[in-house]
């Protein structure tokens, strides 16, 4: 269960030759956010920069099957910085906009308004194609359903990131990173002989295996029953310690507090931007952390399923 | 994507699917192997034609009465009757025709021929001694009449392979006589003609289904004009010319002569026709080609069945696996990634349709073949195409689903259940 050096060492983040960087893109500034910006010390840089990110799925689209006819904010203008090596959470309850953010910050959907750099790119006006590169290179995604290939070996659900650059040593590095999470004795195993445990950690080496800039996951443990769930956060977290950016995307507190930044989202805004420690003194003074803050809703109560 | 790797995940896709991946496959089997034997059928056809055609005789030279008239088809007996034996005296006058080795006319009809108990009705052709020469037929048995027959017009009668089994049945034809009974009409008077046989041709083999040249019974013209037809003029008049680069010579020679006899100025209005085996070959080969043109249309409606068939199947395939692709695209798929996959797989199904019609294709033309008179030949033109075009109806059919799985947008496809 180690974290193997080998297949989690720190991925080179270097520009992309083929990938355009685009400084001119318009960025729409739209009001500040209410949130306190902590900029992550000890980093080189930021990996992910955003500027008045506003993203609205029209009536037509019916993306959130909202009732009303007019367009509807998904995002509201997102100001963030996340820096190299960070382990941040994003949470947020249904509707607040988490998952939108999350698909912005993947490169799996461009935002309306705004400028986002990820890792030196700017993504703000790249084509279907050229986004899927500046995902291939620089994200690794975990999903709630992990979305592994069915009747396809493990070992080869890891590869599949490497076999669309082509890269004809895949075998070799999917087996490091199958390794890495502990499952190398199963790397012929397909899907449905795994335990769900066991399917989220292929899901895992599969985002590993390109040595991406950022580890993107939703929902990582929604599907898992809580031991479990604890035990992909605690590689989360070796993840994290091996020098790995990681980015959670949930609507549970409990998996929040093990990432080391929280980015508390609500209708759309930035509502709380703190790292945990501050937010546990915080609570540690105060009969609520939340209370000086309008607007964020009871945690305790479960929101069941977290998607937007 | 590595070519390999899109294959690989195809088969893959294709064995997920086994029952469904069959009958898709079926649908294009039937289509190619419908192609197939039909074309066979039109080759075979076409092929037995030329051969035909080839047996007909050596650089042959043949002039019918009446006008153009178009492929093979001239009314029978009751055609024109515009060429008589006076225009064969005047072509076989030394130095008419200079490029003719021989000549020959052939005055036909059919009769009745009775021996005993036996009888046949067949195709009975008065000619010359060049018949044998210019229509390559050899005597097997006895001889062939003399030019001394057709002066006495002698009432003798060579017999063709099959018409000697019909009549003869094994027994020695030579020597033994046989009656023909011959009628120009329902209320005619039948004429008998008694003959004796001096000779069997060597039989030339069936044409086809077409008509069977070793059935017939040939006699001196003479007989055949004044006693057996009761008239002079003739069906066909047939030249061989020396070799075959002065056929075209021999072809007008014998239109000038005949011309010249005819006391015809504007050779349009001939009211004979002067054509050579290239040109009755490349008749009956363009009215065949246009048969296997058209069997070939019929055999690719069921290919075009086949295809939409392939289409619907990736349509489903692709709304099956929407979150599949949704994946594909957020690890790194580009727009042709997927476009290939769906395409390779779409290929794939059809090509594997087309391998095995090929196969199910040929066993058809060879039961065709072995179980009907019909000719039937697999060209493996035939099959190259049959597979080439199975695989491009796969890209074609496949074409608009792997598009749509192309343009899917990830997020939308990951949200996909």
């Amino acid at each position: 269960m180690a974290a193997g050096a080998g297949a989690c060492s720190r991925g080179p983040v270097a520009s992309v030759a083929e990938i355009p960087v685009n400084d001119t893109a318009p960025g729409q500034p739209a009001a500040p956010a209410p949130a306190t910006p902590i900029v992550a010390a000890g980093t080189s840089g930021p990996l992910v920069s955003m500027r008045g990110i506003v993203k609205r799925y029209g009536a037509a689209g019916g993306s959130l099957g909202a009732a009303g006819s007019t367009s509807v904010y998904a995002l509201r203008g997102i100001d963030l910085e996340i820096g190299r090596g960070e382990f941040v959470a994003i949470v947020g309850p249904s509707g607040s906009g988490k998952s939108t953010l999350m698909n912005i910050v993947g490169c799996l959907d461009v935002a309306d308004q705004g400028r986002y750099v990820l890792a030196g790119v700017d993504v703000s006006g790249l084509d279907d194609d050229a986004l899927a590169t500046v995902r291939n290179r620089h994200v690794g995604f975990v999903f709630q359903q992990w979305n592994l290939l069915a009747r396809t070996a493990a070992v080869d659900n890891v590869a599949l990131p490497l076999a669309y650059r082509g890269d004809a040593d895949r075998k070799r590095k999917a087996l490091a990173a199958l390794n890495a999470v502990g499952l190398a004795p199963r790397a012929r195993h397909r899907p449905n002989q795994l335990s769900g445990g066991e399917q989220q950690r292929v899901a895992i080496a599969r985002a590993l295996v390109t040595q991406p800039a950022i580890l993107l996951a939703d929902e990582p443990t929604g599907s898992l029953d809580s031991a479990t769930g604890a035990g992909i956060m605690r590689l989360f977290g070796r993840l994290h310690e091996s020098g790995r950016t990681v980015i959670v995307v949930t609507h549970d507190p409990r998996v929040a507090d093990l990432a080391h930044r929280q980015i508390h989202l609500l209708d759309g805004r930035i509502v709380l931007d703190a790292s945990t420690a501050e937010i546990r003194t915080r609570a540690s003074h105060e009969a609520s952390p939340f209370d000086s803050i309008e607007g964020v809703p009871d945690w305790s109560r479960p929101t069941g399923e977290g998607a937007d | 994507m590595p070519f390999l790797e899109t294959l690989r995940t195809a088969m893959v896709a294709t064995a997920a699917n086994k029952l469904r991946a069959a009958l898709t496959i079926l649908g294009i089997l039937v289509g190619v192997a419908a192609v197939i034997g039909m074309v066979s059928v039109g080759e075979g056809a076409s092929a037995s034609i030329s051969n035909t055609l080839a047996g007909l005789g050596t650089n042959l030279v043949l002039v019918s009465p009446g006008g153009v008239s178009t492929g093979l088809v001239r009314g029978a007996g009751g055609g024109a009757t515009t060429l008589t034996l006076d225009d064969v005296t005047a072509l076989q006058a030394a130095g008419a025709v200079p490029d003719a080795a021989a000549i020959e006319p052939e005055l036909t009809g059919r009769a009745q021929v009775i021996v005993g108990g036996s009888n046949t009705n067949t195709s009975v052709t008065g000619t010359t001694p060049e018949y044998a020469t210019v229509r390559n037929w050899t005597v097997a048995d006895g001889a062939f009449f003399t030019a001394s027959d057709v002066s006495s017009a002698t009432p003798v009668a060579v017999i063709g392979a099959t018409t000697a089994t019909d009549l003869f049945n094994g027994a020695e034809p030579v020597g033994q006589y046989i009656n023909l009974n011959f009628t120009s009409g329902r209320n005619a008077p039948v004429r008998t003609v008694r003959l004796q046989v001096i000779g069997v041709l060597a039989a030339k083999g069936s044409a086809g289904g077409f008509f069977n040249q070793d059935d017939q019974v040939v006699v001196p013209v003479t007989t055949a004009a004044q006693r057996v037809f009761g008239r002079n003029n003739v069906n066909t008049i047939a030249i061989s010319a020396s070799s075959q680069d002065t056929m075209a010579n021999a072809q007008l020679e014998a239109t000038q002569v005949l011309l010249g006899t005819h006391h015809i100025g504007d050779p349009a209005q001939a009211d004979f026709t002067v054509q050579t085996q290239q040109d009755l070959l490349s008749a009956a080969t363009s009215s065949a080609s246009t048969f296997t043109v058209l069997l070939a249309a019929i055999g690719s409606i069921s290919l075009l069945v086949g295809g939409i068939g392939i289409m619907n199947i990736m349509l489903v395939s692709v709304t099956e696996r929407t979150r599949e692709i949704g994946l594909r695209k957020a690890v790194g798929a580009r727009r042709k990634d997927i476009l290939g996959q769906f395409l390779v797989e779409a290929v794939f199904l059809t090509t594997l349709g087309g391998i095995a019609g090929a196969l199910v294709g040929i066993l058809v033309s060879v039961a065709i073949a072995n179980l009907t008179t019909v000719q039937a030949t697999v060209t493996p033109m035939s099959l190259v195409l049959a597979v080439g075009v199975s695989a491009a109806v796969g890209l074609v059919f496949g074409l608009y689903p792997a598009r749509r799985a192309a343009r899917l947008q990830p997020i939308v496809a990951l949200r996909t259940e």
